[in-house]
């Protein structure tokens, strides 16, 4: 019965009477849960019926408990000790963990009031449960931490500047930054820690950005009081405090920044430097080439003219092996010119700028077959002409190409009846390859990697008159137009030489088709 | 035979003179041939000056111009010739053994008349020259004022 402990007086006994009951309803029909419990055995002696809904258990059931039945059994030692250490009468306990029949934890607030009842010393308990209140608190709390934690840990350093320039957050790497402990920092102004701040054009835009309350982008080099220097990317957006500043470390970028330009820099000078120097040696080679086109062929000239002269000479009579060592010295002048008009285009091939245009290969291998006329005199050629694209290349070159390959088709198809020479040409998305192929002597695969080199010759010049740079200089030019060659053969069967032309150099007809 | 008017033939090498000359000479050229050692000696001839200030009036028909020479080279004679309005008229044929692009284009630039080069074989050589002395120095009427043949 909560009630104070009362001196009933005869008088009153009926209407006292009449408000133990009213106080019997307000207990029982309390919203919040109360029961009365026995201060030395603890045991429930009255439960309410909000007690009994918000913890499930039954009237009966509660009063075979002791409060203690109602704790998580890790809480059982505090509670007895705030029992045990009572002072006052009534009490505010503050928030206990209890738990219901169904093992739900519950956060209350408990009021507490000690009393008589049916005479027994007791308590009357009042209960609020906390434990929504608690939750969102806790909530907000983690929150906040989360967003602090969050906030100090950040790479970018985070500082807030209050209206009067005076540092009111600084996270660590903002600490950082500054290479400064944030209680050095946090409470004073820029200006005492950084004495001169004001006149930088950081402090300006800061300024700005206080003022005008403007948010403001910037990279900025900062030079600490050591002199040491650092380049921190800052961002200034007013907040209600003053100015909210990001900012990060771009020290390492920037100077990562300047020696790439310092090694772009260098590297560019070397690249004149180198093209300089190859320009020089272009000149050297041409005057060389020069040179040679003039001042070698001269003297073979002389040799080739004055053996001539010498033989229809009237005043020498010359027997047959005299007439043959002539024929000896002028066959030699005449294969040495040769060697050196060959080595020429090679070289020209090679150090000549590439003019590009549309050449159509067609046309092309037509206008060399007729130019071969001569090699062809007294001799029976099929030549099977197939379809042949349009390339971009440089014309000339290109012609020296076939001027060999056609050229060399027909000096090794000379010991077959009919010399059978085909050409013919295939594209894909990549490239377009076209080849020349004879039924002549062939050659022995295994020497495939000789056939393209300076001076490399398969036969003797007895077999096969050359000077063993056609090829080289096909090769040559075709690389100089990004493309490749090759050659397949076998001895006494024929050789097919071969070369393709990347896309660029492919021509309309392979993006047409 | 028609009127043969002189060639003027400049040449430093002793033996390409010789084999020129003697290839000129299949066609009874060869007397009317003058030979410059040098560029230097070519413009003497032209301007009548040095060894040559006595020399008649008169231009040559044709003159055979090698490149490379010592001295003042072929270039820069035909150069001076070609700017000199009393010798632009002279026809001029190059006749060297350089085949280079770049020597080509600069002396049609310069203005050749002929630019051939000498070949290896003997027999070609002849033909060549012989053909060069044919026509510039027979068949070709050469412009008013070149030296005739007495």
């Amino acid at each position: 019965m909560p009630s104070r402990k009362t001196t009933p007086s005869t008088r009153r006994k009926a209407s006292a009477r009449g408000i133990t009951e009213q106080y019997k309803i307000l207990f029982e029909s309390n919203p919040l849960p109360m029961w009365v419990y026995d201060a030395e055995t603890y045991r429930f002696l009255a439960v309410n019926r909000a007690a009994v809904e918000k913890y499930g258990y039954t009237r009966d059931e509660f009063l075979s408990m002791t409060i203690k039945d109602i704790r998580p059994a890790e809480d059982i030692p505090r509670l007895l000790a705030n029992l045990s250490d009572r002072r006052s009468d009534f009490e505010q306990s503050g928030v206990w963990r209890h738990v219901t029949k169904a093992g739900e934890m519950l956060e209350v607030e408990i009021v507490s009031h000690a009393l008589e009842f049916e005479g027994r010393r007791s308590r009357l308990v009042l209960v609020n449960d906390v434990t929504r209140r608690r939750k969102a608190e806790q909530e907000v709390h983690d929150a906040a931490q989360r967003y602090r934690s969050t906030l100090d840990h950040m790479l970018e350093g985070c500082q807030i500047i209050d209206r009067e320039y005076r540092y009111v957050y600084v996270n660590d790497a903002a600490a950082r930054h500054g290479r400064s402990a944030k209680e050095d920092l946090v409470g004073r102004t820029m200006m005492e820690k950084y004495p001169g701040i004001e006149g930088t054009e950081m402090f300006h835009h800061l300024r700005r950005c206080m003022e005008e309350r403007v948010p403001h982008l910037m990279e900025n080099e900062f030079t600490f009081p050591d002199g040491s220097k650092g380049w921190f990317q800052l961002s200034m957006e007013p907040v209600p405090e003053g100015v909210f500043i990001l900012s990060s470390d771009i020290t390492k970028e920037k100077r990562q920044e300047e020696e790439l330009r310092a090694y772009r820099e260098q590297l560019e000078e070397l690249v004149k430097r180198r093209t300089v120097q190859l320009e020089e040696v272009n000149k050297e080679l041409e005057a060389f080439s020069y040179s040679v086109s003039h001042d070698l062929r001269a003297p073979l000239r002389h040799i080739s003219g004055f053996v001539e002269l010498l033989r229809k000479h009237n005043q020498i009579t010359l027997d047959e092996t005299a007439r043959r060592y002539m024929d000896i010295i002028a066959g030699a002048a005449v294969q040495m010119g040769q060697l050196i008009d060959d080595l020429l285009v090679f070289s020209r091939m090679s150090r000549t700028n590439l003019m590009e245009s549309q050449v159509d290969l067609g046309g092309l291998v037509r206008e060399v077959i007729q130019d071969l006329a001569g090699e062809q005199k007294d001799r029976n050629v099929e030549w099977n002409v197939g379809e042949l694209p349009v390339v971009n290349g440089d014309r000339a070159m290109l012609r020296v190409v076939f001027v060999n390959l056609l050229g060399n088709a027909l000096k090794y198809t000379r010991p077959r009846d009919v010399a059978v020479i085909e050409i013919g040409s295939k594209k894909d998305d990549s490239a377009v390859t076209f080849w020349v192929k004879d039924n002549g002597v062939g050659f022995d695969m295994k020497y495939k990697d000789k056939l393209f080199g300076v001076f490399q010759r398969l036969h003797s010049v007895e077999e096969f008159e050359g000077t063993g740079i056609g090829l080289a200089t096909v090769r040559r030019i075709i690389s100089r137009h990004g493309g490749k060659t090759w050659a397949e053969g076998a001895v006494n069967e024929g050789a097919m030489f071969c070369c393709s032309l990347p896309g660029e150099h492919s021509g309309q007809t392979l993006k047409g088709n | 035979m028609a009127d043969l008017k002189r060639i003027l033939l400049v040449e430093d090498n002793p033996a390409d003179v010789e084999l020129t000359l003697t290839a000129l000479a299949e066609h009874n050229l060869a007397n009317e041939v003058d030979v410059a050692n040098d560029g230097e000696q070519a413009l003497d001839y032209l301007y009548r000056r040095g060894k040559y200030a006595m020399r008649g009036n008169g231009n040559p028909a044709v003159v055979l111009l090698d490149i490379k020479m010592p001295k003042v080279d072929g270039l820069t004679v035909l150069r001076t010739i070609k700017q000199d309005k009393d010798l632009m008229t002279i026809p001029v044929v190059m006749l060297t053994s350089s085949r280079e692009d770049r020597d080509l284009a600069e002396c049609y630039n310069l203005g050749v008349n002929a630019y051939v080069v000498k070949p290896v074989n003997f027999e070609e050589f002849v033909g060549a020259v012989s053909k060069v002395g044919l026509f510039w120095g027979v068949l070709n009427e050469p412009p008013p004022g070149s030296v005739k043949r007495r």
